[in-house]
């Protein structure tokens, strides 16, 4: 996890100092997936179909022997490494399976944004994505589009108020931040695992 | 021109510099011997100590001194909220090494949002003017808030390490760092040490963040972006348990800081931290210091 933290940083520090990605202000004026209101929507469309095929796909995967083999790995590495299964090499194309999709929604991203600075993607970033994760629930599918769905809207819904910039932009910080606090504590499995989490789960011991 | 006394001047100032860092790290080292967390929500606890010193010293025109206590009181009733009704929570619950993390990590986030929205997002100082007298020492340019800062640092790691090794209370936290069941089997309180260590920290964050917020203007975000990653690695570098290794990991990376602006330019640095903590966890996982307490004791024979 350090050393994951560690190359992240210093990729960015990399990234923020080279002419070739626009130092610190990043580059910008990248050309849109779409232009206006109705390719928007198409746009908007588009990505929910790729979100589904790119679920469908995994949950497929997982259901067969591959990702059987998964699942043993997590369970239990030294199992599945005395039944002769190389854990190295299975973790390397996972890394790169994650790594491959990251970079396909950074394309997306940046196009749909038309910029990108390096300070986009911080450590903050990363927690966003790991609580996207935790609160949707971990070892599942489903868990992580539903916990990127909801810790990314609700706390748009403040943009409603029509609030000056500098009191939304934090407020909204706050409202995710207190939003990830409250399944840490009130629904650990998070929403697509185990049931039966409750503020009872404050007290007794994980299962 | 390379000389000694700007050899001299940059070691010192890194050194110097390096004081508030120093604190982090301890507190940092601290709570990972102690408690067994890697307290990412020392960011937080930052935050909210340099908020209460701000508040001390803008708000109420309290002298810096006691804005400083201040600050260390709801620093340390944050802090021991946060092991309270967090960290013993998720302990209670076995809950997983990640979840501590996204924990420390989004409560830290929390209170840097909290502050930007309270107190803006502008950098500020928590004095007006940052210049204090200097002095010519050998040809090294020492100024006030240098000998202020170093005194401090020193005084307070002293105090830890004699608080450690002679009081009860100390004594309790080194036997829950080692072994948190045999301790309780001695009657030692680990919930009791587990606070105590996490309030320990939180004295040496606020006044870390006093001695930062008299020396340059510092934003919210700054706690969470840049010196929290310092006494992580500082930490790491040291080795886990290694406290006073840690102060030393800061000071060293501090002077080290310094040094490098002669063969790098100011906007590479914060590369050097990154690039170091990455060699660090990949060729020694358990810090320098114990890699080479290891080569050591394979070199000196034990006398039989």
């Amino acid at each position: 996890m350090l050393a994951s933290l560690g190359a992240q940083l210093g990729v960015l520090q990399v990234i923020a100092n080279l002419q070739v990605t626009g130092g610190p202000s990043g580059l910008g004026g990248m050309p849109a997936l779409v232009h206006g209101d109705a390719g928007r929507r198409v746009a908007v469309l588009v990505l929910c179909v790729l979100v589904a095929v790119i679920t469908g796909l995994l949950a497929f995967v997982m259901r067969g022997g591959y990702g059987r083999m998964v699942v043993a790995m997590r369970d239990d590495e030294e199992a599945l490494l005395a039944l002769g299964r190389n854990t190295r090499r299975l973790k390397i194309t996972l890394f790169a399976a994650g790594s491959g999709l990251a970079g396909l929604a950074g394309g997306l991203y940046v196009h749909t944004f038309q910029y990108v600075t390096p300070s986009q993607f911080d450590i903050t970033a990363s927690t966003a994505m790991l609580t996207m994760v935790v609160v949707g629930g971990t070892a599942t599918i489903l868990g992580p589009v539903l916990g990127a769905a909801i810790l990314t809207l609700l706390p748009q819904a403040i943009t409603f108020l029509d609030m000056p910039v500098s009191i939304a932009g934090p407020l909204q910080g706050v409202l995710y931040t207190l939003l990830v606090l409250a399944f840490l504590f009130l629904r650990p499995r998070g929403l697509m695992g185990a049931r039966g989490s409750t503020l009872a789960a404050w007290s007794r011991p994980a299962a | 021109m390379l000389t000694l006394p700007i050899v001299g001047q940059l070691v010192w100032t890194g050194l110097a510099s390096a004081s508030f860092s120093c604190l982090f790290a301890v507190a940092f080292a601290l709570v990972l011997k102690v408690n067994h967390v890697w307290n990412f929500a020392q960011a937080g606890m930052m935050v909210v100590a340099y908020a209460a010193a701000s508040v001390g010293v803008r708000e109420l025109h309290l002298p810096l001194p006691v804005a400083t206590l201040g600050a260390v009181v709801v620093a340390v009733a944050f802090a021991i909220g946060v092991e309270a009704f967090g960290f013993s929570v998720l302990r209670r619950r076995q809950s997983p090494v990640l979840t501590f993390f996204i924990f420390a990590l989004v409560l830290s986030e929390l209170c840097t949002f909290l502050a930007e929205l309270i107190f803006g997002t502008e950098p500020t100082t928590l004095v007006d003017t940052l210049v204090t007298p200097v002095r010519l020492i050998g040809g090294v340019a020492v100024s006030e808030w240098d000998q202020a800062a170093v005194a401090t640092s020193v005084l307070m790691i002293a105090g830890l390490a004699l608080f450690l090794r002679f009081s009860r209370q100390g004594q309790h936290m080194v036997a829950v760092a080692d072994n948190p069941a045999l301790a309780e089997l001695y009657g030692i309180s680990r919930d009791a040490s587990f606070r105590l260590a996490i309030a320990l920290a939180a004295i040496f964050v606020s006044v870390g963040v006093v001695l930062l917020g008299t020396k340059v203007a510092t934003a919210p975000s700054a706690a969470l972006q840049q010196f929290l990653i310092i006494s992580v690695v500082a930490t790491v570098l040291a080795g886990i348990g290694q406290v006073f290794g840690a102060a030393l990991a800061a000071s060293l990376l501090g002077v080290a800081q310094g040094l490098s602006i002669l063969v790098i330019s100011a906007s590479w640095q914060p590369l050097l931290i990154d690039v170091m903590m990455i060699l660090t966890v990949l060729a020694c996982p358990r810090g320098v210091g114990a890699a080479i307490n290891a080569l050591l004791a394979r070199r000196i024979p034990v006398r039989r």
